[in-house]
């Protein structure tokens, strides 16, 4: 792991959104008024979770305008952005979870479980979308990890709980000590929709080797080896990417770089 | 890192210019297809719902000014809080995983803080998903529930004693809630003034519930639903259609 400029802006950033929601569910400053799942920034601009907002529409048929526009809001910046921006930059619970997987290393844990395939996530995304439609009842997001986290940190201590501190501590036991394949590249259905935004996403990793040389050893930075392939095989990462910058961290020149998607270049 | 993903070698020596041609772990929109996999994701899809539809049908909280019918509503909010943020009396909470409420939703716990019918109902304002009715424009016409005088036994006015307490902290004051007076039986010569709820009038802001001066409230807000009783139509009420 490299602590480069990279990865300081990204924990920065992902500090400073968790920080001003909290400031200002627990304050009079109206700067980011809700949470992850929804929001209203700046008391003018609305954010709104696409894949929440979806699960909402399919299970009751119908949703105001404000979380439409949110949700166009957002998928349109993660087109621009890279999908998995949300997860490398954003997601409050990829804060715990790097954090444990950090741990980890530093522990030297061998970890008995190979984990759920990364194909597994897809699947779960398509079945939470279709129970809604069946049983109109949107029921991922009462359990959504994601958002039971950041619904105890921004709101917690005015509802009385221990159910939502028990399941992110086992998602972070399972990541700490379980799986190798953890609950973001193996599991989460919305990294699974960010990865499918992703794929027509302007801004990505690039590698060019006239610009300087690409360690060998690249592959083994990356937490999300699927998107290195794309560096080592196409010279632009894969959808699979959050944008982490953990290798443009270790390279330090301009070999690899964000920078607009390029076609894919067969070898 | 694993170097067990299936289909990467991440051996230290890969170069960028390495010819070994790797597949990306994970999926293809044919791999996607398969009769394998779309068995899976039918008996997934199956589990959960079955999961869904064994959520509790109907919760006992009290919900926000416009909020949606209960089975409606839980889906429609994307629990985002917003509502919670907007209201000036910290009345409203989110619901925690456990608690028998659907986790995330808004409620409001009126013996601790009740809704005190803010005339420009910020919280419906606020929420953007519109699971709080935005059609909710007077705030005397919301129905967050409906007060049941749930313990006509500890209720002190019925005992005979002047309380009055919740009549005179209703909003819709005579409307919503009224005494009505007869003749003590235990005296002869005394009243009782029984608080009597109107389900036309009341909001279900919950104000008596928070003003009850018992130890434990003996006036509830409770949820319409499974609250109200529904006459049979063929009874003729000859006295009300004589009133009209």
């Amino acid at each position: 792991m490299t602590y480069g400029k990279w990865w300081f802006s990204r924990r920065a950033t992902a500090l400073l959104v968790l920080g001003l929601f909290i400031v200002s569910a627990r304050s009079d400053y109206n700067i980011l008024v809700g949470n992850y799942s929804g929001s209203l920034f700046l008391g003018v601009i609305p954010t709104t979770d696409p894949l929440s907002a979806l699960q909402s529409f399919f299970a009751t048929g119908g949703l105001y305008t404000t979380a439409v526009n949110g949700a166009v809001l957002v998928t349109a910046f993660y087109l621009i952005v890279g999908g998995r921006a949300f997860c490398g930059w954003v997601c409050p619970l990829a804060l715990v979870l790097d954090f444990a997987n950090w741990l980890s290393k530093k522990f030297h844990i061998r970890k008995p479980f190979q984990g759920f395939s990364p194909a597994t996530k897809y699947y779960i995304m398509v079945i939470i979308l279709i129970v809604p439609i069946i049983t109109a009842v949107a029921i991922y997001e009462f359990y959504n990890p994601i958002s039971i986290l950041h619904r105890a940190v921004i709101f917690g201590g005015i509802g009385v709980g221990m159910v939502s501190w028990l399941i992110v501590g086992t998602l972070f036991l399972y990541e700490f000590a379980v799986a190798r394949i953890g609950w973001c590249r193996g599991l989460c259905p919305l990294a699974a929709f960010l990865t499918l935004i992703g794929k027509v996403s302007l801004i990505r990793v690039n590698a060019d080797e006239s610009r300087g040389e690409i360690p060998g050893n690249i592959a083994e930075l990356c937490p999300e080896p699927n998107a290195i392939i794309g560096i080592i095989d196409n010279r632009t990462a894969t959808s699979d990417c959050t944008m982490c910058g953990a290798c443009i961290d270790r390279v330090g020149g301009s070999s690899i770089f964000f920078g607009i998607r390029r076609k894919k270049q067969k070898l | 890192m694993p170097k067990t993903t299936a289909g990467i070698s991440k051996e230290p020596g890969n170069s960028a210019d390495n010819k070994v041609r790797r597949k990306p772990e994970g999926i293809s929109r044919r791999g996607f297809l398969t009769a394998g996999n779309l068995l899976g994701i039918v008996a997934g899809t199956a589990a959960v719902s079955l999961i869904s539809l064994g959520q509790p049908k109907r919760s006992y909280a009290q919900r926000p000014p416009g909020a949606l019918a209960e089975m409606k509503f839980i889906s429609r909010c994307i629990k985002c809080g917003q509502c919670i943020r907007s209201c000036p009396y910290d009345s409203i909470l989110m619901a925690e995983p456990g608690s028998g409420i659907a986790p995330g939703t808004p409620y409001i716990v009126s013996r601790k803080i009740p809704c005190y019918m803010c005339p420009d109902i910020p919280c419906v304002a606020a929420c953007p998903s519109g699971a709080l009715d935005k059609g909710l424009t007077d705030i005397n016409e919301s129905r967050m529930g409906l007060a049941v005088l749930t313990d006509r036994e500890t209720c002190i006015a019925l005992k005979g004693f002047r309380c009055e307490v919740c009549y005179n902290a209703c909003p819709l004051i005579g409307k919503a809630l009224t005494l009505e007076y007869w003749v003590n039986p235990r005296t002869g010569k005394h009243s009782i003034f029984e608080p009597v709820i109107h389900s036309d009038a009341c909001t279900g802001c919950g104000k008596c519930e928070h003003t009850c001066i018992l130890d434990k409230t003996a006036i509830k807000v409770l949820d319409i639903a499974s609250t109200k009783g529904l006459l049979g139509s063929h009874y003729r009420i000859g006295w009300e259609r004589e009133r009209l």
